[in-house]
């Protein structure tokens, strides 16, 4: 019999009933692996060894019931820019080939302190900056549903990787999107919690501000059951908050009755896919019958996010990028023509083209003479995002919108032309820049069978009211499927 | 124009990018299509409005100030230039 497709939650209550113990499930999915990630790319580095010790140490544990979490023995993978000493960390760049962390990552201590067992890491844009998986330097992903169409980025091997039943989770990273929008175009569950929700001390920095990592997995009580497991303060991330972590599986209701559901109209506009539209639309119908109050909101400032997004991310990339110099990790060059020309080879040959873009545009507006026109600018214009969100969230319990603006896009489609492949995250930006929770979860197909995602977004820490509304959604739309590649 | 070559000569030296010419040519005119985009952000009415640097304002906290436990030599052993505790790199000063 095969666990493959089943959900997380569900091969917990195989474990429990002892249907099936943890090596024959890592045992499948190294399988899957084998047999499937050839034609999709969706991971960069395993460790067979490593994941077949742990899950064997699971199964002890399960034979003494000394049993240490809820997803103990379950395999799952992590996106590369997650250091763990087990594998290499290299953001899928060059510039870090060959790198292994001395240290874990405090969300991949947490999995395994929970006994998951970690399967591998996931491919994904260079040091997280793309939103189709086309700019990682090793290999390209694509999506499971159609191997001619993007998977998503930048976690875009995290979203096929679970698509495509090689595990039953995975840790992504959303900085503008990066979770929910590949989530969306895989057909699963993507969730990007509050900012400081999630530790980020061995997560590989894109921008500091923005950066969370989140679960990604096929339904939303399975993002619930991982989101408890790496939530919570941590003494070496001083921007994470002291803000107690729910048993958000436990606690998980699906209803809606009562609750304001708020519409941006700008959200709704021209641009958007017609069966997108049509997904969504439906999504807020299922809400509305069941007992939610639909709300029109407006939200003027959102022709303006992608502009202030992409100046501030920039900005901090330019920043948190300038240690790749050659010197203490990674690979050097030129260091025989001198220092200056260790660092101006090594960085402008590993780094890819749009590492190295976003590195000059990020340069440039915090040089001198542009810094108030552009960053200091970029930063208030922030401010008024968050303020719109406050006001939002006065009048509406939770938002509702589509993840993207059209389904998955094809390989090669929008890679010629930088600024159109940017205004895809038209969507997903705000709740970043806000630092507001949101999630992405499966609403329909369009024509060409890709998956169409449906957003949901909640106030600060209100990971519970949104995973509540998702479960209640997910549950009435039923559209639990696998792509045909799976078999 | 927006972004010059001007601009991404001086840029690109103080980040420490070398660029091959091809890619220069590119990157003018793409980062100045970025940068033209960006201006938009002129529209907005921002006064009296304070910056927003990271959402969680009134969060940070600090540790106490007391030493813990380090990395050590772990932490330099995946460099390149590693020799015997110390990192080599090529000559700083003439």
């Amino acid at each position: 019999m095969s666990f493959l497709k089943k959900s997380l939650v569900e091969v917990v209550k195989d474990l429990k009933e002892n249907k099936t113990s943890s090596v024959t499930l890592t045992k499948e999915c190294i399988e899957q692996i084998k047999r499937k990630d050839g034609k999709i790319g969706a991971i960069l580095y395993t460790n067979e060894e490593k994941a077949l010790e742990a899950a064997a140490q699971s199964d002890e544990r399960r034979k003494n019931n000394r049993l240490l979490n809820t997803i103990d023995g379950v395999p799952v993978a992590i996106k590369d820019m997650i250091l763990s000493v087990d594998f290499p960390s290299t953001a899928a760049s060059k510039i870090l080939e060959g790198y292994v962390a001395p240290y874990d990552a405090t969300v991949t201590k947490k999995l395994k302190e929970a006994g998951a067992v970690i399967l591998g890491k996931n491919n994904q844009d260079e040091f997280a900056m793309g939103s189709s998986n086309e700019n990682s330097a090793f290999k390209p992903c694509y999506n499971p549903w159609n191997l001619e169409h993007t998977p998503g980025g930048s976690s875009g091997g995290s979203a096929a990787c679970v698509s495509a039943a090689m595990a039953y989770g995975s840790l992504g990273t959303d900085t503008g999107g990066s979770i929910r929008q590949p989530a969306a175009f895989c057909g699963i569950t993507g969730l990007k919690p509050t900012y400081g929700r999630v530790s980020r001390y061995g997560v590989i920095a894109f921008a500091s501000s923005l950066d969370q990592v989140g679960p990604m997995a096929r339904t939303v009580e399975d993002c619930a059951a991982i989101l408890s497991v790496i939530a919570g303060y941590d003494e070496k991330d001083s921007t994470s908050a002291q803000v107690a972590v729910p048993d958000y599986l436990s606690n998980l209701k699906a209803c809606v009755k009562g609750k304001k559901v708020g519409v941006p109209k700008e959200y709704f506009t021209k641009g958007l896919d017609d069966s997108v539209q049509h997904s969504v639309n439906n999504s807020i119908e299922i809400l509305r019958k069941n007992g939610a109050e639909i709300v029109e909101l407006s939200m003027p400032n959102t022709k303006y996010a992608v502009a202030t997004y992409y100046i501030i991310s920039a900005a901090e990339a330019s920043s948190n990028l300038s240690r790749y110099d050659g010197v203490r990790y990674g690979a050097r060059l030129g260091e025989e023509k001198g220092l200056l020309n260790m660092y101006e080879e090594t960085r402008g040959r590993l780094f890819g083209e749009e590492v190295k873009r976003r590195i000059v545009l990020g340069t440039f507006v915090l040089s001198s003479g542009y810094y108030d026109a552009y960053y200091a600018k970029a930063q208030k214009v922030r401010r008024l995002f968050a303020n719109d969100f406050k006001e939002a969230f006065s009048k509406v319990d939770f938002i509702i919108s589509p993840t993207t603006p059209t389904p998955s896009f094809k390989v090669g489609e929008k890679n010629s032309d930088p600024l159109s492949m940017y205004l895809n995250d038209i969507y997903t930006i705000s709740a970043n820049l806000a630092g507001i929770c949101g999630i992405s979860l499966p609403c329909g197909f369009d024509n060409k069978s890709l998956p169409i995602g449906v957003q949901l977004m909640g106030k600060a820490f209100d990971e519970q009211v949104i995973l509540d509304a998702s479960y209640l959604l997910q549950n009435e739309l039923n559209i639990n499927k696998y792509p045909p590649i799976v078999d | 124009m927006s972004f010059e070559r001007s601009d991404l000569d001086k840029i690109s030296k103080l980040a420490r990018l070398s660029l091959t010419e091809a890619e220069k040519v590119r990157f003018q005119k793409e980062i100045d299509k970025i940068v033209d985009f960006v201006k938009t952000l002129n529209e907005v009415d921002v006064e009296n409005v304070s910056p927003l640097y990271y959402p969680l304002e009134n969060n940070l906290s600090l540790k106490p100030d007391e030493p813990t436990q380090t990395l050590g030599l772990k932490a330099l052993i995946s460099s390149k230039g590693y020799e015997e505790g110390l990192i080599r790199v090529p000559r700083i000063i003439e």
